[in-house]
């Protein structure tokens, strides 16, 4: 599953539209929207609050080993123009750093990103800033892959063009303007998951469904039909009668 | 400045460590990948050492990292790995290769595919020859431990600093160790009698399925032969063998000899695959489509092809009929 993540409502309206996201029962704490390949999240402003997002999304839906994390959202910076995107290559706050890691395909900008508390006119001089990407990257890094996890932003203000002028209207139309690229990112990252699957022997499940196993002979029998099936060795289903005959058995093969 | 190898104009990024930001080997590189994102970062180890990363994603576009090491300059060579009866130490300026072998114990050693340069040569080399001083004997080092000592050089420029440094130390050997044919940085210089240029062999089927990346056979005899003709001494490495393709390593021992000369061979040494059980565990995490590491038995606490002995034998029985005993090390594990 791919967790799309942003702070503001107006970040996700045109993302909700984009990929036909339905609203998710309104018992969440956060509002949250699905379909079948993407989950978006609505975190609110700061750090702490995209933190808890992520934190409580994972807690109820985590099935997946290496899910893909992507924030959206918007940052300022004192010298880029407005309305460019940037994946970030590292998220600081205060002294914590994170360095997610784009496997390219094409070559998208990228630059630094520091989450502050308040946002102000008082811009460093080679980065972004932003309130939330500290607190999504810390969170994420728990659940995924650097190579999984990415912030894309996308430049609302800069030194000509102060924080207090951005609205609503323009800010869902610059999220519009990157729909395109925002899609290409998730493609990409999504092609990158299938990299990292692996291939199951077909009769796992049959076996391990025929009798009761505990969680380290299920282990152990996976590493076997693992083996088995990368070495084109045959598998009988009916060669034994408990678990610990099936392990012998398997074991036997090699 | 030499032309980039292929494959290199794909690193992802340059990471660069604060405390060498002013070193003039990192000037030299940032500038040579002025395209990249060049990323400053406090410690090499805050992306090296993380433990939930994908080697093997990182190993399609590896990033390189140039880092200062400051401690632990030299280890003491494995008796697995060890050549004749010197005092032997490793030191690896570089961690990480290019290259993508199946067998290679790196997948299992780090969390991470990017390449570590420490660029701090003068460390290394106050270490080597304190080692030297402390044994009051020759000694034998090797630099192809944690990387390939030559497929990273037409970028990095290791040798600048270690050739004439082991040029005016005679009372040492280095041995460098390579799958790789880009020998233009070692033809560029004059021989040195106690360096050594060993390369690994596989027979060709086996090296286009096991060795990614890496020089194909014929490549690397080939570089061998030029290597012969400028000078240079050799040595020949049959190390991991596999079992099952006596013929064909019968082959390529009679290919290699009947193109090398036996003077220009400083040693030959043939050893088995194995694979510590930890690390073998986290390669299969990493890989566990690899039909390699699915052939792999435990033995103690270690992994390694099933019938090594017979295979060990077969190739050394091939090697005497045609090179002296003196010439031969072979590592049973």
């Amino acid at each position: 599953m791919t967790y799309i993540c942003t702070a503001l409502r107006a970040e996700a309206r045109p993302l909700i539209d984009h990929f036909k996201l339905k609203a998710i029962s309104p018992s969440h704490p956060f509002p949250l929207y699905e379909n079948a390949k993407y989950r978006l999240i609505i975190t609110g402003v700061s750090k702490v609050n995209a933190a808890l997002a992520i934190g409580y999304w994972q807690g109820v839906f985590k099935k997946d080993p290496y899910p893909i994390f992507l924030n959206v959202g918007i940052a300022g910076d004192k010298n880029a123009d407005l309305n460019q995107g940037f994946l970030a290559h590292c998220v600081q706050d205060r002294s914590w750093q994170y360095f997610p890691i784009w496997i390219p395909n094409t070559t998208h900008p990228k630059r630094k990103l520091i989450t502050v508390d308040q946002i102000s006119n008082d811009y460093p001089e080679d980065a972004m800033i932003d309130q939330e990407g500290s607190g999504f990257a810390h969170a994420a890094s728990y659940f995924s892959i650097p190579e999984l996890t990415h912030l894309y932003k996308i430049i609302s203000d800069n030194k000509m063009h102060a924080p207090s002028k951005v609205t609503e209207t323009t800010l869902k139309e610059q999220i519009r303007s990157h729909q395109g690229t925002i899609e290409d990112i998730l493609e990409h990252l999504s092609y990158l998951k299938k990299e990292l699957k692996t291939r199951a022997h077909p009769k796992t499940e049959a076996i391990l469904n025929s009798m009761h196993f505990t969680s380290t002979e299920t282990h152990q029998v996976k590493e076997l039909l693992r083996r088995c099936h990368l070495l084109d060795i045959d598998v009988k289903t009916n060669e034994y009668k408990n678990a610990k005959e099936c392990i012998h058995y398997l074991r036997g093969l090699f | 400045m030499h032309p980039l190898p292929k494959g290199s104009l794909l690193m992802r990024a340059i990471y660069v460590e604060d405390a060498v930001k002013n070193h003039p080997k990192t000037a030299f590189l940032c500038q040579r990948f002025s395209k990249k994102d060049i990323i400053p970062i406090r410690s090499y180890s805050q992306l090296f050492n993380r433990k939930r990363q994908s080697f093997r994603l990182q190993k399609q576009n590896p990033a390189l990292i140039i880092a200062k090491k400051h401690a632990s300059f030299l280890l003491p060579t494995s008796p697995d790995c060890m050549i004749g009866n010197l005092p032997q130490y490793t030191f690896s300026c570089v961690l990480n290769c290019p290259f993508s072998c199946s067998y290679c114990f790196l997948r299992g050693r780090y969390h991470s595919a990017d390449i570590v340069y420490f660029v701090n040569a003068d460390d290394f080399q106050n270490a080597i020859a304190k080692k030297i001083q402390e044994h009051n004997a020759r000694c034998l080092f090797f630099s192809g431990f944690d990387s390939d000592s030559l497929a990273m050089e037409p970028i990095l420029n290791v040798l600048d600093d270690f050739w004439p440094f082991f040029a005016a130390r005679q009372d040492a050997d280095f041995e460098l160790r390579t799958k790789s044919s880009a020998i233009a940085p070692l033809l560029k210089r004059d021989p040195l009698h106690n360096v050594i240029v060993a390369m690994t062999l596989t027979p060709s089927s086996l090296a286009s399925l096991w060795e990614k990346g890496a020089a194909s056979t014929e490549k690397r005899l080939k570089a061998l032969e030029t290597l012969e003709q400028h000078g240079f001494s050799l040595g020949i490495r049959f190390d991991p063998i596999f079992p099952g393709y006596e013929k064909a390593y019968e082959d390529l021992v009679y290919a290699t000899f009947s193109r090398l000369h036996l003077e220009s061979i400083h040693s030959v040494t043939l050893g088995p695959m194995h694979l510590s059980k930890a690390g073998y565990k986290r390669m299969v995490s990493q890989f566990p489509d690899d039909r390699l590491l699915a052939r792999l038995q435990e033995t103690d606490q270690t992994l390694s092809l099933p019938e090594k002995e017979a295979s060990l034998l077969s190739l050394k029985n091939s090697l005497l009929k045609i090179i002296p005993q003196t010439l031969l090390t072979v590592h049973t594990r």
